[in-house]
């Protein structure tokens, strides 16, 4: 084992990082406003609108992602042949879908933390209802909701070499195949530092995040 | 001029009546204390005057249009409209945490009246300045004291140009030595002859600074009158019970 | 600066709920596509049928071939199918099947899958055969259409240089580990040697390279594993590990297809025959283990 080798094999591991960081961006973008939007359904006035917005939540929270993953790629052709997606879309639906509700979670307990006084102040200031989110209280939940948005994202990262049990390649997949390869486990310290790498980054940012936001 | 007009207000929590029978009226450049023991409803009938609560019955005209007629409200739309024409301030100040006191003025104007931000600033110099805070404009509401914080919502309030403050226990939050600076604020602009209503547990307030005063219990007005009247000769028992209770302490 | 973080955060709230809003056309085109895919693919099935009947009957097993030949592996089994440093997949199966695909004209592609998704990775036509130095049993003919055997394998005990373990008998007493799920750890468990090893059971380990560093810290003394890929392992990796002559199991590798794709299985088995008479498959076998012999011909 020489450094040509950890090299080559770095850059062999490299590869899976792109589906990673692609995974995590478009995950995050997509089941943040989702789980907010799931926070405002689960409180909406309409009762059967609020019992399956947490029947789901509830479900998606109460099972494995990876059966989730297996039910969108492969349970769903047999449902209808419509429903066949690729498996970087199946992938990208799943993982939203599951941490859109986990997010639900946490910005519901983001808006609880917010002051009924908040909404009364903006309420007799004369904004309307969207306003008073936008403006009011939106800013002070997701102030609250940091620390757990943070969690998750470093939770999303790792949670993404499940990624494979549908075909798609990703870092630890290819530590494995080099570890096959080569008879030797340092392809798998390769996986760790990358890994701690990316959350190091992460953390970095909302620890940055929190710190300007703070008030 | 009357700005207000209440009439047969009912409201009740359950089987619990909070308020019965509240009739009143305001008019331009009245200076109206609420006073009364607690649990005599004062917030709630200064909250349903704002429609933060609403009421089970009877009306509510403010500059003669209804936010509440015979206990039918019209649509959410119409009663912004008309409580437009109302600001608040809170016992808790409300302020907006996560924005400076500057953002605190100007943001409610530039989003509800779209007014332009260099308009709202110079407006927000002139509020702050009136209730003498405007060396604070850059500061962070957790670090005001209470007196500040609520000199701040006062100014708040005042970005709107309401024609009517309604004032909820405003000194009720704060330490002794802070009540002065917002009661002193309070009676600048009495003297500018803003119509106010305020429910207060501050009896020299309610004595030397207000044109009349309304004393509640049990949900009801149960004596209205003005201040040198009701506090000298208090026609009611209950009145007389409370004025002797608070002026023993 | 805070104005600007909302607006980031509105914006990307603003651009999901857009997309949540159309979630549904934008998943349209791509749901469409991959339908169209696997109709395409059978359409020339259909077309081509009535085509070939009335031409002369010349390959009529080509008639049912999918036009894209999609290998499903689990690529960390060297050599059968592993992957290279630069994640390309490579193996004796790989070089077999494309061998069957040029000869069919069929386009080649090899998918790494999770194993535990096998089974539905051929029944959803994600992929169109497991080709993984996939041992035949039973059960594997039962649930698959399975291929004529392609290969003889043996389930082998490895043991360190230095080790007093000398044959089966030896390992009496001895902590000896297979990797989990594997036919290796079937011919352990078989064997009647299995009783009177330690604790009377198989050390498990998710994969036998794991089992092999186990072997090296001590942990373990035995490991029994597929032949081939001992023979591969072992000096590659350069340890001090010794296969003994004394085997566990005799095997056999098969290709699985989706129960019911004769044609296709047929065609594949031609295919090897033919390429067996070119005498390709002695090539491919020298290549990999240094022996013309080692791929069984028919």
């Amino acid at each position: 084992m020489d450094a040509n080798a950890i090299l080559t094999t770095t850059l062999a591991l490299m590869q899976g990082l792109g589906v990673v960081l692609l995974l995590f961006a478009v995950v995050l973008a997509a089941s943040m406003p989702l789980g907010f939007f799931l926070t405002l359904l689960a409180r909406c006035r309409i009762l059967p609108v609020r019992w399956i917005v947490n029947a789901y939540i509830y479900v998606i929270r109460a099972t494995p992602l990876m059966l989730q993953l297996f039910f969108i790629y492969f349970g769903l052709p047999y449902i209808n042949k419509a429903l066949t997606f690729s498996a970087l879309t199946a992938a990208l639906l799943g993982y939203s879908l599951n941490y859109a509700a986990y997010f639900a979670e946490i910005f519901r307990g983001g808006l609880l933390s917010v002051d009924k006084g908040q909404y009364e102040a903006a309420k007799v200031l004369g904004l309307n209802r969207v306003q008073a989110t936008i403006k009011v209280i939106l800013p002070q939940m997701f102030r609250v909701a940091l620390p757990s948005i943070t969690n998750e994202s470093i939770t999303l990262v790792k949670d993404t070499a499940l990624v494979f049990s549908i075909t798609i390649p990703e870092i630890i997949y290819y530590a494995k195949a080099a570890v096959s390869r080569t008879g030797n486990v340092y392809p798998y310290a390769i996986a760790f530092l990358i890994y701690l790498a990316v959350n190091s980054l992460l953390q970095w940012f909302f620890n940055w995040l929190e710190r300007k936001t703070a008030y | 001029m009357q700005l207000i007009e209440v009439k047969d207000l009912k409201k009740g929590f359950g089987t619990v009546s909070v308020l019965t029978n509240i009739c009143f009226t305001v008019n331009q450049g009245d200076v109206i204390a609420v006073i009364g023991p607690s649990g005599a409803g004062k917030s709630t009938m200064l909250r349903c005057l704002i429609d933060l609560e609403q009421v089970d019955g009877g009306s509510i005209f403010v500059e003669s249009e209804p936010l509440v007629k015979d206990g039918i409200y019209p649509s959410r739309t119409s009663r912004r409209k008309i409580t437009a024409k109302m600001g608040m301030v809170f016992q808790n100040f409300n302020l907006f945490p996560h924005l400076s006191v500057r953002k605190n003025l100007i943001m409610p104007l530039m989003t509800v009246k779209k007014v332009s931000q260099s308009d709202a600033e110079t407006l927000a110099l002139q509020m702050l300045s009136k209730v003498g805070m405007e060396e604070k404009i850059d500061a962070m509401p957790n670090a005001l004291s209470g007196g500040q914080k609520q000199r701040v919502a006062i100014a708040r309030a005042l970005m709107m140009n309401p024609d009517i403050l309604l004032f909820d226990e405003p000194t009720s939050a704060l330490d002794p030595e802070l009540t002065g600076e917002v009661l002193a604020v309070m009676k600048q602009l009495a003297s500018d002859r803003v119509t106010m209503i305020v429910v207060t547990h501050e009896m020299s307030f309610a004595r030397d600074v207000a044109t009349r005063v309304l004393f509640m219990s049990d949900g009801c007005i149960t004596e209205e009158g003005l201040p040198q009247e009701l506090f000298s000769a208090p026609k009611h028992p209950r009145t007389q019970a409370f004025l002797r209770s608070v002026m023993e302490n | 600066m805070k104005k600007k973080l909302l607006c980031l955060f509105l914006s990307a709230l603003s651009v999901a709920v857009i997309a949540a809003g159309c979630g549904g056309s934008t998943q349209q085109p791509a749901s469409s596509q991959s339908s169209v895919a696997p109709e395409t693919s059978s359409e020339p099935e259909s077309t081509a049928a009535p085509e070939s009947s009335a031409a002369p009957a010349e390959d009529e097993a080509l008639v049912a071939l999918p036009e894209k030949f999609v290998l499903g592996l689990d690529a960390s089994f060297p050599p059968m199918g592993f992957t290279d440093p630069r994640n390309e997949i490579i193996g004796v199966d790989i070089d077999l099947a494309k061998a069957v695909c040029e000869k069919l004209g069929m386009e080649f592609e090899a998918k790494p899958i999770s194993w535990d998704a096998k089974e539905m990775e051929l029944n959803t036509d994600k992929i169109t055969c497991i080709w993984n130095g996939l041992t035949m049993t039973p059960e594997r003919n039962e649930a698959f259409e399975m291929s004529r055997p392609y290969m003889s394998n043996k389930q082998v005990i490895v043991v360190m240089n230095d080790s007093p373990i000398a044959g089966k008998a030896d390992l009496a007493g001895k902590i000896v580990a297979a990797q989990k799920d594997s036919s290796g750890l079937e011919a352990l468990q078989k064997d009647e040697i299995c009783s009177s090893i330690a604790d009377g059971a198989a050390k498990e380990y998710e994969d036998y390279v794991t089992a092999l560093m186990d072997m090296e810290t001590g942990r373990c003394d035995a490991v029994v594993m597929d032949s081939v890929v001992a023979e591969y392992y072992i000096p590659i990796s350069g340890k001090p590990m010794k296969v003994l002559e004394d085997t566990m199991a005799e095997e056999q590798y098969g290709i699985a297809f989706k129960k019911g794709e004769t044609a296709l299985k047929d065609a594949v088995e031609k295919a090897l025959s033919e390429l067996a008479a070119e005498g390709k498959i002695a090539e491919i076998s020298q290549n990999w283990f240094d022996t013309d012999d080692m791929i069984i011909t028919y």
